[in-house]
């Protein structure tokens, strides 16, 4: 008799559960991809460990996003919730949104570029992103005829919905407007605090590279998730029991020490900055396709032959983009933004780029900035009393979590020392 | 360093408490919002209809950018939720560095005593309501409220009428 049921074991979750639906979609070609697109891009080069691919992540999302959707809809849910809701907590309906959630996180990384987000922005025409590249795949691949065909059929515009984090969608969507009952699905999946996405990637990547700092406790976090009506502006939204406060503090330190120590490492950002070099010069236009029937046809396997061959062939013009990737001759770091400085003089960063630029030749210096950014940790708490009030009020660890900057200068490993003194001198001028 | 974008955004946090806002993010953002549906003045930021009505992800950024170098400073809000937005030790800098012109800051201040005693809530009708109108051109009022119920079903249609109203006739009152 056939497996109604599967599984699989993994690594962060245990086993994972699928049945005959998400197995046909499991072994569809735009998933099986995912196993040859590291999720980490070459962060690999900096921690060994973290080889894996977004095709276990996915399934990580699938597994955390079910719980979370248990937790909050298998609840008895306040009376003024239900009212908003009850339509779609029918059985029937429940059901099928159930299932939605479930392909959702299965499938919402399927658009991705090779080595995941590096450098995405400059790699694609105008206009595209890995969001829209697998909300393209979700309408028109085979994964839209298998969806399609199940009984009841799924409505891949439903899984696009709930899969695409509405915050980035708007943005190059502006007239995306969901559902308030969409807005909480969608938050299962993709949001700031609670989302699935989240949770699992701080998980596995803090398990593959090795470093303590992902951690925390996804079991209290996630029993203690409930849907709320926000007094401050009425909308229904995800919001938590207190007795899981600190889970949600300890899930928010993760993310902050995995961005600081992990994500923005200053070697892993000099190889995003090595790794869009290297595929700007290789890729026809140097752009990826926004085609997705050819962006499937591109992988992890084929830009690292191509560049373990460019690397091996000192005549090859793309040679010395390629050894500064892998034969660890990439540039080093010159100058690390801190905060202090940047209270002392606000544009000081800037002003020491375009000065080491004119000073030692442009070719010679690269940069790297992201933020200052601190993502919402605003979220909706309840207290015992079934008072309703602000994370930001009930603690001060989430109230002072600090925003991530990092500005960062890098030189080639010829003239590191001597630029790392010139700046030394103008930082002590300052 | 886009003093002049944080120039707009300081004298807007400055007015909002001088007519006794508490002054959170969604203050901050509405007012933008609405000035720039006010037409009288450039604003130099992009918005969406986000998922509590107009919200600006350029906003939100230089509001970060500020906050590093002492610009604002930002601190939770005591009495409600959300933080509390202030004017910080580096306000001057950005003063220094940008000033803005007279018909900027008396559009600004015309905003700022519009939205600096409402709420959350408030805001996010009022300028969902003015969104509809200025931005999507509904001129009809019940088009006006039935789009805004629509966007959001929580918000009834008499309310939503109320928050049109309200805009038209603020708007009116601002022409004087």
């Amino acid at each position: 008799m056939a497996k109604l049921i599967h599984e699989v074991r993994d690594g962060i979750h245990g086993f994972i559960l699928f049945d005959q639906l998400e197995k046909r979609l499991i072994d569809s070609a735009p998933m099986q991809r995912l196993r040859c697109i590291h999720q980490l891009a070459m962060c690999y080069q900096v921690y060994p460990g973290a080889t894996h691919k977004r095709f276990e992540h996915s399934l990580g999302v699938m597994e955390v996003a079910t719980r979370i959707f248990d937790q909050v809809f298998d609840r008895r849910l306040d009376d003024a919730v239900h009212r908003r809701i009850k339509e779609e907590l029918e059985p029937d309906r429940k059901g099928y949104w159930r299932r939605v959630v479930r392909l959702a996180g299965l499938l919402h990384d399927i658009g991705h570029l090779p080595f995941s987000h590096a450098a995405e922005e400059a790699l694609l025409p105008e206009g595209w992103n890995h969001e829209r590249l697998t909300a393209e795949m979700l309408r028109q691949s085979e994964i839209a005829d298998i969806l399609k065909g199940e009984k009841p059929p799924i409505d891949p515009e439903d899984v696009i919905d709930v899969a695409w984090d509405v915050k980035k969608r708007v943005r190059t969507q502006p007239d995306t407007s969901l559902s308030p009952w969409k807005t909480l699905l969608n938050e299962i999946i993709c949001g700031n605090t609670f989302g699935a996405d989240r949770i699992d990637y701080l998980l596995r990547d803090s398990w593959h590279a090795g470093v303590a700092y992902g951690r925390f406790d996804p079991d209290r976090l996630i029993t203690g998730l409930t849907a709320l009506i926000d007094p401050s502006n009425e909308e229904i939204a995800l919001g938590l029991d207190i007795g899981a406060i600190h889970a949600a503090e300890a899930l928010l330190l993760a993310r902050y020490f995995m961005y600081t120590q992990v994500y923005f490492h200053d070697v892993r950002r000099v190889y995003d900055l090595h790794l869009k070099e290297f595929l700007q010069a290789w890729l026809p236009d140097g752009k990826f396709p926004s085609d997705w029937q050819k962006l499937m046809e591109l992988t992890d396997h084929e830009v690292l032959v191509a560049m373990r061959k460019a690397a091996a062939d000192a005549t090859d013009r793309h040679h010395e983009l390629a050894s500064r990737l892998l034969a660890r001759k990439h540039f080093r770091t010159v100058y690390e933004l801190v905060s202090t400085h940047k209270k002392k003089r606000p544009t000081f960063f800037q002003e020491l780029l375009e000065a080491a630029q004119d000073e030692f030749g442009e070719e010679n210096i690269l940069a790297d900035t992201y933020g200052p950014k601190s993502e919402t940790n605003d979220f909706l708490v309840q207290t015992d009393d079934g008072s309703i009030e602000s994370s930001l009020q009930v603690s001060g660890v989430i109230a002072n979590v600090p925003a991530v900057e990092i500005g960062l200068i890098f030189a080639k490993p010829e003239l590191a020392e001597k630029v790392k003194t010139w700046m030394n001198t103008k930082v002590k001028q300052l | 360093m886009q003093f002049y974008k944080h120039a707009y955004i300081l004298r807007v946090i400055q007015k909002l408490h001088q007519y006794g806002s508490w002054t959170g993010k969604t203050h901050v953002h509405k007012a933008l919002s609405l000035l720039r549906d006010l037409g009288k003045v450039p604003v130099p930021f992009e918005f969406v209809l986000y998922k509590h009505g107009p919200y600006s992800f350029e906003v939100e950024a230089e509001l970060e950018q500020m906050r590093s170098y002492g610009a604002i400073t930002m601190e939770p809000n005591t009495r409600g939720y959300g933080v509390v937005l202030k004017a910080g030790e580096a306000a001057s800098l950005v003063e220094q560095s940008a000033s803005l012109s007279a018909e900027v800051s008396q559009a600004i201040d015309q905003v700022c005593r519009f939205v600096s005693s409402r709420s959350a809530a408030e805001l996010e009708r009022l300028a969902t309501a003015s969104w509809i109108r200025y931005q999507e051109r509904l001129d009809d009022p019940a088009e006006v409220a039935r789009r805004l119920h629509f966007l959001k079903p929580h918000v009834s249609i008499v309310e939503a009428e109320r928050a049109d109203a309200d805009v038209r006739s603020w708007r009116e009152g601002s022409k004087e």
